[in-house]
């Protein structure tokens, strides 16, 4: 027999749940560790006995002791995981992956520009920004979502509008007449917002073609592409570069992003099938 | 450290690679050699001498792949079969942990294993993949005994020589052996570390009187000169550094996506992670399993595959192993040993895609 060494895997509890739609829910798992995290990366989470998935944290890198995680329901392992309460445990690796880059940020205009659930990794930058907003120059937030049922983080989307220092625009694809926003993908609303184009920093997450128009839209408002990161999404399984399946171009975007500058990932984004 | 050409040296009787197992056995080594198994020539654990396919060698083409007598009745007649040093290396199921829902997961590292095997037998081209392989997953080198053998009689299949990785071999093993013929059946055999030298000292012999040491030589040279065509790495880097949507269509019409050539290549390292768990959802087992980029799932994200077509899925291949490895791990992802030439069923030559590929983008070779 060949000997095996063993060590305890990390478990880790979960101490806050709350519902955010229908199919989404935010947990808060404990970090005694407290090892800090970026925002933009991510965390390996398994539900015991049912698989691990990639999920981003959501929370503000700020506070210590506990990461959040906002999680839509979508199969076996992410309806596990929204099935988990405060007092469960549940199996969490990482953080993994390269964050926004919230440095190249400082001192210059951000936008952000959030699409569904992309809008998860996004919540921790807003959050950094608030904390540290002397930091930065205009803000401006450009949320959507599908349905004003389907939008995450109402309560504190509310609080961001009232700010006099974020320049927050939210709206949705449809909706019936007690909508008061705007109509529209998230992508119209990039001419509505009061940034200098020279020196923005805009960070992009949600779906491929949203980020796709998105970033082209920020380009031709002015913003370099090397000066557009957006967050990729790919099947992953070990989270650090040795399992192959996030592989796009010569990318493993689970270690050399999720979030990369668009001047690098385009050109594969750009193909079929890559 | 330098060892002395007279220490390192020596001719040995085809036999004496009895004692050469014995000893690595005596060591505690569990030995893998080149052995007949399921009607192929392919790598496994031995007990003696007699496990060897003395006499026997091995025809290979595209999809083909014939067992044939070998009329120089040669130990090592046949090249690679079917199976790489990647089966012990990276094995194709490792538990990862396994552990009781309220008792916490137990991670289970058996890893570097392989420390405790004696390779026989692995080509230049497999030495070659053990330093990629180990580079692309990130793990150091193993304490694996490795005796290699020198290629006098490359298949068809073969392209060491393009992809600088063979025939002959200078560095990854701790024994050397060339098999000659002629002026007389031997072993030249030296040693390349200094416990390689240690166990041909055990093994008696002789020094080389100069011709048998010279007709090696030029045995493997004469093996280089020979071995045709192949793929020009660099022109093949710079021509798949791109994607293109175009051009797989005719690849794609042939290729079954059974990934074969994923299994049986030495440097292919993907793999997928499966939780076996209890029909009450108490233990679980997590298990890390070999898996292909040619398989639909692959890249699956939101319920539908990235990669869907065929096309993309044997670009996504042949582009990773020929130009994104590079970018990667500062080298090529193959080492031209022709494995997946032989055993892709519909026999898909990778010499030739990438060929096509490199004259559709217009780079040609120097
Ligand atoms: C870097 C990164 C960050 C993410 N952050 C979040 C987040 O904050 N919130 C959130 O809700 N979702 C996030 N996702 C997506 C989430 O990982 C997938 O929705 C989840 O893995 C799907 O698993 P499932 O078993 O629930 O779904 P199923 O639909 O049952 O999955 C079907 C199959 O597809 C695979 N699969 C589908 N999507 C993915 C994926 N992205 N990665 C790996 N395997 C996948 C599953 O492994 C499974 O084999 C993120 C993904 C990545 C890559
Ligand atoms: S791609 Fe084919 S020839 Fe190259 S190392 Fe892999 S199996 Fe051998
Ligand atoms: S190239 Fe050949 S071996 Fe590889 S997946 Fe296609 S049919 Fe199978
Ligand atoms: S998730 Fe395994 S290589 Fe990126």
């Amino acid at each position: 027999m060949v000997p095996v060494a063993e060590v305890a895997v990390a478990t880790r509890e979960v101490i806050g749940f709350h519902r955010e739609t229908e199919d989404t829910v935010t947990l808060t798992i404990e970090d005694r560790e407290a090892r800090g995290f970026l925002p933009g990366q991510f965390f390996m989470l398994s539900p015991f006995g049912i698989g691990e998935s990639a999920i981003s944290i959501s929370g503000d890198p700020g506070r210590p002791g506990a990461i959040e995680h906002t999680i839509r329901s979508v199969g076996m392992v992410t309806a596990a995981l929204s099935s988990l309460r405060p007092g469960d445990r549940v199996g969490a690796r990482g953080p993994y992956g390269v964050g926004w880059p919230m440095e190249a940020a400082t001192g210059g205009d951000l936008v952000v520009v959030a699409g569904g659930i992309g809008l998860a990794p996004l919540r921790s930058v807003v959050r950094q920004v608030i904390g540290a907003r002397h930091r930065f120059r205009r803000v401006a937030v450009l949320i959507g979502a599908r349905a004003p049922s389907e939008l995450l983080f109402q309560q504190e989307i509310h609080e961001w509008r009232g700010r006099f220092d974020l320049d927050v625009h939210v709206t949705v694809d449809s909706a019936d007449a007690s909508w008061m926003g705007p109509i529209d993908v998230v992508t119209r609303l990039i001419p509505r917002m009061d940034v200098d184009p020279a020196k923005s920093v805009a960070m992009v997450c949600g779906p491929e073609v949203m980020m796709r128009f998105a970033a082209a839209d920020l380009e031709r408002l002015g913003i370099s592409s090397d000066r557009i990161y957006v967050s990729m999404e790919r099947n992953m399984q070990c989270a650090v570069g040795v399992c192959g399946h996030c592989q796009m171009g010569p990318f493993f975007i689970c270690k050399d992003g999720p979030v990369l500058p668009y001047s690098r990932i385009a050109p594969y984004m750009g193909v079929r099938e890559t | 450290m330098v060892i002395p050409r007279s220490l390192s040296t020596r001719v040995l009787e085809v036999e004496a690679i009895g004692r050469l197992i014995a000893a690595l056995q005596e060591d505690g080594r569990t030995v893998i050699a080149p052995t007949l198994r399921d009607g192929a020539i392919t790598l496994d654990v031995i007990d003696s001498f007699a496990d060897l396919p003395v006499g026997l060698t091995a025809e290979m083409a595209p999809g083909r792949y014939q067992l044939v007598p070998d009329p120089e009745g040669r130990l090592f007649g046949a090249t690679v079969g079917p199976a790489s040093a990647k089966r012990w290396q990276r094995p194709p199921e490792v538990v990862v942990w396994s552990g009781r829902k309220d008792g916490g997961m137990v991670a289970r590292v058996p890893d570097r294993s392989e420390s405790q095997l004696a390779y026989v037998g692995l080509r230049g081209c497999d030495l070659a993949a053990r330093r990629v392989l180990d580079r692309a997953v990130g793990a150091r080198p193993s304490d694996a005994f490795i005796v290699a053998v020198e290629c006098t009689r490359p298949g068809s299949t073969c392209f060491c020589v393009s992809m600088g990785t063979g025939p002959g071999v200078s560095e990854g093993a701790d024994v050397v052996i060339t098999e000659i013929v002629e002026p007389a059946h031997v072993l030249v055999t030296r040693a390349l570390t200094p416990r390689g030298a240690t166990l041909l000292a055990r093994l008696g012999g002789a020094p080389p009187k100069g011709a048998e040491e010279d007709a090696a030589w030029a045995q493997v040279a004469a093996a280089a000169r020979a071995m045709s065509g192949g793929i020009d790495p660099d022109a093949a880097a710079a021509a798949l550094r791109m994607p293109s949507a175009d051009g797989w269509d005719d690849v794609a019409a042939r290729c079954l996506a059974c990934g074969n050539c994923t299994m049986v290549c030495p440097t292919c390292f993907c793999t997928t992670t499966v939780d076996h768990t209890t029909p009450d959802g108490l233990e679980a087992t997590r298990v890390r399993l070999w898996d292909s980029c040619f398989s639909l799932g692959f890249t699956e994200l939101h319920g539908k595959p990235v990669r869907a077509s065929i096309g993309s899925r044997y670009r996504q291949w042949m582009s990773h192993k020929l130009s994104w490895w590079w970018d990667q791990f500062g080298s090529s992802g193959c080492v031209g040993c022709g494995r997946c030439i032989v055993w892709c069923p519909v026999g898909i030559d990778i010499r030739q895609e990438a060929a096509a590929a490199v004259e559709r983008v217009g780079v040609h070779a120097k």
